[in-house]
């Protein structure tokens, strides 16, 4: 019988709707997945409302009193009128751990975004087509990652920053991005290598060989025949990235290389606050530097989960 | 083996080439001008630029540079510090990575053996309740960013002792790890290394243990266990004889690759504890734009991971009767 595209095309898409639906299921059936899911969940949605959560809705108000204690009261759910206190300038912490959600969410998903996609398109050419290129390409990554990622990134974004680039220039808009940039820059490399693996070993099975002898081209079998089968290993290595991306976001900010003061980076509200400050106003620490780790925990725990459930379910 | 070795040489030597090349042209490809970036960017004057320009030799063209770059560096050369003024990068790198690598041999002495034997109970117990407690505790605390666990160590930890009676009685508490002179002597040093080691040792407890884990869930299941176990050999015997010996094997290489995890780790945690090695100096020779010293810093940096690799290379041919065949 023969099969359109468009009817192989929903099939795969269902097929795959219901490989969504029991990988949820697998999700949630541990508590240690169950438990990351919802905290990266909890987060996700500070990140798309913080705007409309916090109380204080602009990352620079310095309009509060400085140096206030929390008035969060545990015992009666009380929020008070500074639930995490005021850091030195007298800036709402509340307000600003909920605001920097959507900067670390958005640097790592759309790095990670942009590196899964072209890494595997990458590495499944790669190790479909084989030959010389992919021996030369193979090399490099191996070079490429030879170097630790935070080493890399610290290099580019440090250089990248001192460039002198007209204002409003595209040059100019690119480097505001640089984080998100090399992010995806340093995650190519690892995500291709994965995508080539994969690839090599799908390319043996029959149904390859009979794309081939239909004479289909090599784009329709990399991204009709080879990618389906390497979707499930593509979504582990992405979950992986995505949690490497989270702690590498929060280092650089803390590390000084995030994005620039005043904005309510929790890396960057860590290391304001530390040192000397630290006696003033510990809770000006302490809340971004939770957040962080509930938030790196959260998801650890989930890529964990799908993990398992990709490998229970593939198996 | 030889062969084996020869081939880990080849290739040990293309990757470094490799990485080499692109530590050159990261730093000259960018757009922008090198001289300029050195030079203090958009306030520069324009003899501050030619200066800096000549003193580089950034107007050969760029074959020719990297070549003369590399030269210089495979013969020891590598320049004065811009940032710190006059001081010799070879100088200032070797007594940073003299620092780095203490702080790395008290991590290593530290990590190793814990992480083993957390990965081996872990394995062992299999989705029992000592492998879910530490499954659970390397995903989550262990896990944490550098810097967090950094911050807890000082802040909580080493403030929190500090102050107590019992401190005071034992005379012994964790120094501040900035007040430590960069050319101090190993024994004077000590003391301040064990907190930021500490923080070094969550960053690769996790990584080694899960890997060792999946190594022992893996021989346990081939038939030279269960053929052991049926001839009536104790359980205990089994486990130390036959499976540690084939599981721990590879686990030679994964500290090799944890290398390159200490070393980022170690940059962050540097910086938190103001330590003075050699990723609190990239980190400052990045913000003051020396470009020959951060390429040093890095080419050094990457010197030792490959170095550690072709280590474990060799090691797991030495011990794997196996490779000698191939």
């Amino acid at each position: 019988m023969h099969v359109t595209p468009a009817q192989s095309l929903s099939s795969s898409i269902s097929r795959n709707l219901a490989g969504i639906g029991r990988a949820l299921r697998a999700l949630f059936s541990g508590p240690q997945s169950a438990l990351g899911t919802a905290l990266v969940a909890f987060f996700f949605i500070l990140a798309l409302f913080g705007g409309q959560l916090a109380p204080y809705p602009k990352a620079n108000d310095q309009s509060h009193d400085a140096r206030v204690s929390p008035t969060l009261d545990i015992g009666s759910l009380q929020l008070g009128a500074h639930p995490f206190g005021t850091d030195r300038l007298g800036r709402d912490v509340y307000s600003r751990v909920i605001l920097g959600a959507s900067s670390i969410f958005r640097i790592a998903g759309l790095g990670t975004l942009i590196s899964v996609v072209l890494g595997s398109a990458l590495g499944m050419t790669m190790g479909y087509r084989g030959g010389w290129l992919d021996e030369l390409l193979g090399r490099v990554i191996d070079a490429l990652l030879a170097i630790p990622a935070l080493l890399l990134a610290l290099v580019m974004v440090g250089i990248i920053r001192n460039l002198d680039f007209e204002i409003n220039s595209w040059q100019a808009a690119l480097a505001d991005e640089v984080t998100l940039l090399v992010i995806a820059i340093l995650y190519i490399p690892v995500v291709a290598r994965v995508a080539r693996s994969a690839a090599l070993d799908i390319k043996t099975r029959e149904f390859v060989a009979a794309a081939e002898i239909r004479g289909e081209s090599s784009a329709y079998i990399v991204f009709r025949e080879i990618l389906p089968s390497a979707i499930p290993a593509l979504v582990v290595e992405a979950s992986l990235r995505f949690s490497y991306a989270i702690f590498l976001v929060a280092s650089l900010g803390f590390l000084g290389f995030g994005s620039p003061p005043p904005s309510p980076d929790w890396g960057l509200m860590v290391n304001e606050n530390r040192g000397g400050f630290y006696r003033l106003t510990p809770w000006a620490l302490e809340f971004p530097a939770l957040a962080i780790a509930l938030l790196v925990i959260g998801v650890n725990l989930m890529s964990d989960g799908i993990r398992r459930a990709v490998q229970k379910g593939g198996a | 083996m030889i062969l084996f070795l020869r081939r880990r040489f080849v290739f040990f030597f293309f990757t470094y080439l490799l990485s080499s090349l692109m530590i050159f042209f990261l730093l000259r490809v960018l757009p922008g001008d090198p001289a300029r970036v050195i030079a203090g960017g958009r306030e520069a004057t324009a003899e501050q630029v030619e200066q800096i320009r000549s003193e580089l030799r950034l107007d050969a063209p760029l074959p020719q540079q990297y070549l003369s770059w590399l030269g210089d560096f495979a013969r020891g050369d590598w320049g004065t510090s811009i940032a710190f003024r006059g001081a010799d990068n070879r100088a200032l790198i070797s007594e940073r990575s003299i620092n780095s690598g203490r702080l790395a041999l008290v991590a290593l002495l530290l990590s190793v053996p814990l992480s083993l034997a957390l990965g081996v109970i872990a394995g062992l117990s299999e989705n029992k309740l000592p492998d879910v407690i530490i499954s659970l505790l390397t995903l989550s605390v262990v896990s944490l960013p550098e810097f967090v666990t950094g911050l807890f160590l000082i802040n909580i930890v080493a403030l929190g002792w500090s102050g107590n009676p019992l401190a005071e009685a034992l005379g012994w508490w964790f120094p501040a790890s900035s007040a430590v002179p960069a050319n101090a002597s190993f024994g004077e040093m000590l003391p301040a290394l064990w907190l930021p080691a500490f923080a070094a040792t969550l960053v690769m407890l996790a990584y080694i243990s899960r890997l060792t884990r999946a190594g022992v869930i893996e021989e346990l299941k081939r038939d030279y266990v269960r053929t052991a176990a049926l001839k009536g050999i104790a359980w205990r015997t089994v486990v130390l004889r036959h499976v540690l010996r084939n599981a721990l094997l590879p686990t030679i290489t994964v500290i090799a690759i944890s290398i390159s995890w200490l070393v980022s780790g170690l940059v962050v945690i540097e910086f938190v504890f103001g330590f003075p090695g050699l990723g609190s100096l990239l980190i400052a020779a990045i913000e003051r734009r020396d470009l020959p010293l951060v390429q040093a810093i890095v080419m050094v940096t990457v010197s030792v991971i490959l170095l550690a690799n072709l280590l474990a290379d060799w090691a797991y041919a030495a011990l794997n009767p196996r490779i000698k065949l191939g």
